[in-house]
């Protein structure tokens, strides 16, 4: 890429205005226009995690509708006359119903009391009362609590500004996108599958050629297989014990001509020869009408008898199941025909030539289900059962009472779906009945570690598959993913290339509605399936119109056709996430608008001039111009997956590739950073690292402290870890400013000098500067927070919390009780100790009181205090204790508990480039090597781990903040910024660099601190944004020497959190085995863990006891105390024997004279 | 410099010329000696010159967005002016109050009381607020605020902001007791008199005289105009 001198073209032309030539006119645009204001408008207007919202916004405002008007009507089984009809529905605001009296709540308030953020769903209805059936109305009936996602249009906090968010205890940052269940904030992910109603060739496990459907409407889902075996070729079904002929399918379906047959799936004699085979064998078996095949088929259904017998087992098979998208009007089994017909063609191409196949990874193939999706299949499945319940109690009342029918409107039972949706959004299993789905893991906890972390699970997109699969290919970067799906962002180990992330301008569509789309493509041209014949169908230069999966007809012209149908879209007659692809291949045009798909927006270029022009940003910057203008004057449209295929998309619009034709360039990128996600967008010149180390890092800035968002102070997280002095990187990215990375950072700026010292930096590990750590890096506080909860047993039995207890002078009876305020729960502010009392709780000793009458007495308590875990010699201190009821009306105390921590030997830092490495000493100030302008780095880092990571963006990072902090300007290192001007060049640094006296190249001449001579080498030094990550020593670090043991087999306890021992495991005992340390085995395994003396009756093998009265041995099954000999072993060993014993199996010990 | 006679001590006698003197600012020569002084006078400077700070702060109220521990970080770190740290005694070693660190020989009280009362504008609350019990140990930028009071001379009281401690909004308040003791630097930075300490070796720049006057006058000029310290 070669970029044109700017400034002297400009001038040129404003001398003289030579007439416009070919050469002139094909010449590159000489001033570009910046089209990176266009990246923020894209965000305001759809903010970070828009998908999530849109989707759940079209839940809660069409989708809710069209399940409600699908199910509206129910009636009694004995009498239709008596029913019920849902004629609106609507979803209110969020409230809570206390005491009859209904309460808005605030999303906060909800995090704090550990409540849901749920609105009530209210439905209009029409019912019959009474014995006459009069009509009734209700309005404003509550059908369940649904809950609401944040941000969306039900969420008090939608269109709200930072102010008035701000008094509502909310982030203005804070993305929204979440639910908030029981007080925990719960994510819906993103979940990956392959696109429903829509052919896919491929070949099975044994290497046949397959064509698979999966068909998914409202009722039923189903997968049809179409097998190729053995040259002949069979369906699949999971209704029929054995594949059946396609032959004989087609003639069950009313098409008995083989003729017919051919010619639906095309002339070729390629396709006959294919064909024959199986015409064959359908002969073969005589079949020739529709009778005789449905009749082969009955035979072979799964699960005969049931069923609509008088049609046959098989038809309705047919009818229901098999391509159950494919509709059969009056049944007219025509279209399914036809479907079939092209199922095999395209079964038959791919035969013919290998490179038709579908690529299943393909993220074309691929349709994304958001939370509004997955809410609205188990808010239908809910609905369903909640309707039908009712219908059963109508069903038993009016069986019992013949006299007065009652009416359906007291038998809705709000509870069903209130209590259904949160417990599936709170465990996260998805069981939905019609479908027999049971997904787990659907939803998880939102991650609070830090803003990044957060955003990260917002954009976060898992597989439907299980991980244990080792095949690569689902997990290779896909190229149709590029500017879709991020291509950094993914974990490491059996999830990675599964799990992946969405990139920063991705869209995910909602549904569409169909009906005006159809009749728009009739009328622009596409003849209608029902008035031709097989052989029209597949005339040549007629290209098939698919919408959705579905055949809609044929069209002569397809090139016209389609770009009718994108100048409607451009003109916004029809909607902007409809997809129109013409498929080449295929001789086929997809139209889309169903939801889930990706698309992302482009400009749009007629012959490679971009539409938009520099009088529109100004428009943008002046704020008289929205995205959404650009997308409605047709300047900007949105491309899918698909259509990507029909476009050509330069990356500048004046820079000239030499391989591409100008003129046939499409569109043009918005900006090439948008390639990368949220996550991987926060790493300085990533287009210059290794690409593992962008992935290790998208991994490790969800680990990194720093702040979480405005209102951290007043949130309750279980565990939070935020930064004491939390910078804004010095090399940003355009992405880190869209995110609001800068705002609320997870780092610090710390002065890097790349050298070696003291020999305590190897592998890996940073020397830290003594006195930088004084003033305050790296440091960090750790909150905790502790619950008590006042259980109330009934009958006001209740814990009671007291004050506490003080002798006459006043001094504390128990000293650690200091922490502790006159009401008994530790005060705010107050430094507490390793086992100090946080909330004094006393609990009955007597739950059970029924028939007692005389109130407790102090007496009647015992102390069952919470007692305070902390590490032996911190201080921690009290922040803050929060008293709320919780759902059960039980008194729920709340301490968080703060810790402020310096960075100590041991903790794991990180840059942003993947390079982490633990502390691994501190050294004074004054032995630390310094420049002659006094300046004195913050970490030293080893130069080893350069080489193998060839991180060069870091290098980029640290010369790139030198000449930031020299020159006062944040400098900008966006992914492949450079030709943009977001990104500056080096050469450029290197120029700031040398205009404040620092060497080109970034080095420095040091002196040692130690010797004051001068270093040998000059010394890679600036500053480099660095992360503290959440792994600190304080927490991980054990050791014991003797501790507590389990109660069952007295070996000690195992984990650090119950002061466990350090288990000489397996491999380690080999090691001493094969040395030959046998004393050191057997202290180890037995005296070190549970040693134990037992009597063995020499004669019956067996354990006896010892008598400490009569100072004897016994043996109980010899009924003596002779032959008995003393012996030790482990606890576990005569655990065993016991064990065996009360199984019937007797373990005998043999002993000899040792 | 003579070099001493064989079988003489090695004793040198290094010199020190001021260059420069002002009151946050020193620069110097040292002449007849080596790098190895000059590194440990850095040393001492840096980790072993003797001042005070603030090193233990009882809160009494603390409503600010700031948390205790932080607050308390914050104010160790604010410089004091050290010229009695020399009379004042380490506090492990103080007889007078048995090492406990709260006599007049061996610690300095202070006192911060803060509180945003109407306004919607937030208090900053500065090195400025703390009241020390002793005139000798103060901020080091109140001190020089005074000291240009007691000058007179275009004193402009604005000028000296203070050091920043925290933010207080309306109906914030901060009230403390800290106790600034003696300390070193190599215990904690707080106690460190320098920002930096750094030196370099002055260049002998030796021209030759010769070849210089093969250089045309242009030449000569272009010659000094490359000079990096100019």
């Amino acid at each position: 890429m070669t970029v044109p001198p700017q400034g002297d073209d400009a001038a040129k032309k404003d001398k003289d205005v030579p007439p416009p030539s070919y050469r002139s006119l094909a010449a590159p645009v000489a001033n570009p226009v910046d089209k990176f204001a266009l990246l923020p408008a894209f965000l305001k207007v759809r903010g970070l995690v828009k998908e999530h919202i849109d989707s759940f916004n079209y839940f809660i405002t069409r989708g809710i509708r069209n399940i409600i008007q699908a199910n509206n009507r129910i009636e009694a089984r004995n009498d239709p006359n008596i029913y019920l009809r849902y004629t609106n529905v609507h979803v209110g605001t969020p409230s809570v119903q206390v005491d009859y009296k209904v309460e808005e709540i605030t999303p906060h308030f909800c995090r704090l009391t550990d409540r849901t953020y749920s609105a009530p769903i209210k439905v209009d209805i029409e019912y019959t009362v009474g014995k006459q059936h009069e009509l009734q109305f209700k309005r404003n009936v509550l059908i369940g609590y649904m809950p609401i996602m944040l941000r969306s249009y039900a969420c008090i906090l939608h269109g709200k500004d930072e102010a008035e968010l701000a008094r509502l205890g909310e982030c203005p940052l804070d993305p929204g996108g979440y639910f908030i269940v029981k007080g925990t904030e719960k994510v819906i992910l993103i979940q990956e599958q392959l696109s429903k109603n829509r052919i896919i060739i491929d070949t099975d496990s044994k290497g046949r050629v397959i064509a698979s459907v999966t068909s998914s409407t409202h009722e039923i889902k189903s997968k049809t297989v179409i097998t190729l075996d053995k040259e002949k070729i069979y369906l699949q079904l999971n209704q029929f014990t054995k594949p059946i002929p396609i032959i004989v399918v087609m003639k069950a379906m009313g098409m008995e001509s083989d003729q017919e047959v051919v010619q639906m799936v095309g002339r070729d004699p390629r396709y006959g020869d294919l064909l024959f085979p199986s015409i064959q064998e359908c002969a073969s078996e005589r079949i020739y009408t529709q009778q005789q095949a449905l009749q082969y088929m009955d035979e072979k259904v799964t699960y005969p008898g049931a069923g609509n017998q008088k049609e046959g087992r098989s038809k309705s098979i047919l009818r229901d199941v098999f391509i159950a998208h494919v509709p059969v009007k009056n049944g007219n089994f025509r279209q399914k025909c036809i479907y079939t017909g092209v199922m095999l063609r395209r079964m038959m191409d791919a035969i013919l030539n290998a490179n038709t196949f579908d690529d299943k990874d393909y993220v074309g193939n691929k349709r994304l289900e958001l939370s509004g999706q997955l809410i609205s299949l188990l808010f239908e499945d809910l609905f369903k059962t909640m309707n039908s319940q009712a219908v059963e109690l109508m069903n038993k009342n009016s069986d019992k009472t013949r006299s007065s029918p009652s009416d359906f409107s007291q038998l809705i039972k709000h509870e069903s779906i209130t209590s259904g949706l949160e417990r599936a959004i709170s465990t996260g299993n998805w069981d939905i009945k019609r479908f027999r789905m049971h997904r787990k893991g659907v939803s998880q906890v939102l991650s609070r570690l830090s803003y990044m972390a957060s955003l990260g699970y917002m954009t976060r997109i898992t597989p439907q598959f299980e991980k244990t699969r080792k095949t690569s290919g689902p997990r290779a970067l896909q190229p149709s993913q590029w500017g879709m799906l991020c291509p950094c962002d993914t974990p490491e180990g059996e999830a990675c290339g599964l799990t992946k992330n969405l990139a920063l301008l991705t869209h995910v569509t909602t549904d569409q509605e169909e009906g005006p789309l159809m009749n728009l493509c009739k009328s622009l041209g596409v003849e209608d399936l029902s008035l031709l014949s097989g052989e029209e169908i597949h005339a040549p230069g007629s290209f098939l119109v698919m919408f959705n999966g579905l055949i809609l007809g044929k069209h002569r012209q397809p090139q016209t056709f389609a770009n009718a149908m994108r100048n409607l879209r451009r003109s916004g007659k029809i909607g902007e996430f409809v997809s129109i692809f013409v498929n080449e291949k295929q001789h086929c045009i997809h139209i889309a608008s169903d939801g889930g798909r990706v698309c992302r927006p482009l400009i749009i270029a007629d012959k490679g001039i971009s539409r938009v022009k520099e009088h529109h940003m100004k428009e943008l910057r002046d704020g008289v111009r929205s995205f959404d203008d650009f997308l409605r004057d047709g300047l900007i449209e949105y491309l899918d997956v698909n259509e990507e295929n029909n476009a050509l998309i330069a990356l500048y619009e004046h820079v000239d590739q030499d391989d591409v034709e100008r003129s046939s360039i499409t569109h043009i990128e918005i900006e090439p950073l948008s390639i990368l996600g949220v996550v991987s967008g926060l790493i300085p010149y990533p287009h210059h690292n290794q690409s593992p180390r962008n992935t290790y890092q998208c991994a490790m800035g969800k680990q990194a402290m720093g702040n979480i968002a405005y209102n951290q102070l007043f949130r309750a997280d279980s565990l939070l870890y935020l930064l004491v002095y939390a910078q804004r990187p010095l090399l940003t990215t355009k992405t880190i400013e869209l995110v609001g990375y800068d705002k609320l950072g997870a780092g610090q700026n710390a002065t890097v000098a790349v050298m070696g010292y003291s020999g305590y930096d190897i592998e890996d590990a940073i020397v830290m500067n003594k006195s930088s750590l004084d003033r305050g890096f790296g440091r960090c506080i750790a909150m905790k927070k502790y619950t008590v909860i006042k259980e109330y047993y009934g009958e006001g039995v209740s814990d009671r919390i007291a004050k506490p207890q003080r002798d006459k002078d006043g001094a504390l009876v128990k000293q650690n009780m200091r922490a502790l305020d006159e009401d008994g729960i530790a005060a705010p502010g107050q430094i507490i100790r390793n086992h100090d009392v946080y909330v004094n709780k006393q609990s009955p000793k007597v739950i059970d009181r029924r028939g007692a009458g005389a109130p407790l007495m102090d007496r009647d308590y015992k102390d069952s205090p919470a007692i305070y875990k902390g590490v032996d010699g911190e201080t921690t201190v009290v922040d803050r204790v929060m008293l709320c009821s919780d759902t059960n009306e039980k008194l729920s105390i709340k301490c968080i508990i703060r810790h402020t921590r310096r960075p100590e030997v041991g903790d794991k830092f990180s840059s942003r480039h993947g390079q982490k490495g633990v502390c691994g000493t501190i050294v004074q100030q004054e032995d630390f090597p310094f420049s002659e302008r006094g300046i004195c780095p913050d970490l030293i880092m080893n130069p080893h781990g350069f080489p193998s990571r060839m991180t060069i963006g870091k290098m980029i990072e640290l010369i790139g903040g030198k000449a930031g902090v020299s020159c006062g300007r944040f400098h900008y290192g966006s992914a492949f910024g450079e030709p943009s001007g977001n990104a500056d060049k080096v050469e450029d640094i290197s120029n700031t660099l040398i205009k404040h006296g620092f060497s080109y190249n970034g080095k420095d001449f040091l002196y040692s601190g130690i010797l004051g001579h001068p270093l040998e080498a000059y010394i890679f030094m600036g500053p480099i944004y660095y992360q503290k990550l959440k792994h600190m020593v304080l927490d991980k670090m054990h050791a014991r020497a003797s501790g507590p043991r389990v109660l069952l087999t007295r070996q000690p306890t195992e984990g650090r959190s119950r002061d466990g021992g350090l288990r000489l495991g397996e491999m380690e005992r080999d090691c001493l085995i094969a040395y030959g340390a046998s004393m050191l085995i057997f202290e180890r395994l037995l005296l070190s863990s549970d040693p134990y003396q037992v009597q063995v009756c020499r004669k019956c093998g067996l354990l006896g006891y010892y008598n400490y009265k009569l100072k004897t041995s016994y043996c109980s099954m010899c009924k003596n105390g002779e032959n008995m000999a003393k012996m030790r072993l482990p606890y576990a060993c005569k655990l065993l024997f016991q064990e065996l014993q009360s199984m019937n199996v007797v373990p005998r010990l043999k002993l000899t004279e040792g | 410099m003579d070099r001493p006679a064989a079988g003489s001590s090695y004793q040198r006698f290094p010199r020190v010329r001021i260059r420069e003197l002002k009151d946050d600012y020193a620069k110097f020569e040292l002449r007849d000696t080596d790098a190895s002084i000059a590194n440990a006078l850095r040393r001492v400077m840096i980790a072993e010159v003797p001042t005070v700070a603030i090193d233990l702060v009882e809160i009494e109220v603390n409503s600010s967005v700031l948390n205790d521990e932080f607050i308390a970080h914050r104010l160790g770190l604010i410089p004091l002016t050290s010229a009695a740290a020399m009379q004042m005694r380490f506090s492990r070693d103080c007889d007078a109050c048995d090492g406990d660190g709260s006599c007049e020989y061996c610690s300095v009280e202070f006192n911060l009381s803060a509180r945003a009362t109407d306004s919607d504008q937030t208090l900053e609350v500065t090195s400025n607020d703390l009241r020390s019990a002793d005139p000798k140990v103060c901020p080091v930028d109140q001190a020089r605020a005074y000291q240009l009071a007691l000058s007179g001379n275009d004193y402009d009281p604005n000028a000296e902001r203070g050091i920043l401690i925290v933010k207080l909004r309306r109906g914030q308040e901060l009230r403390l007791r800290a106790i600034a003791r003696k300390g070193i630097g190599k215990d904690h930075a707080k106690w460190s008199p320098a920002a930096t300490v750094t030196f370099m070796y002055e260049p002998d720049i030796l021209i030759n005289e010769e070849l210089m006057d093969t250089l045309t006058f242009d030449e000569k000029r272009s010659w000094v105009e490359s000079s990096p310290t100019k």
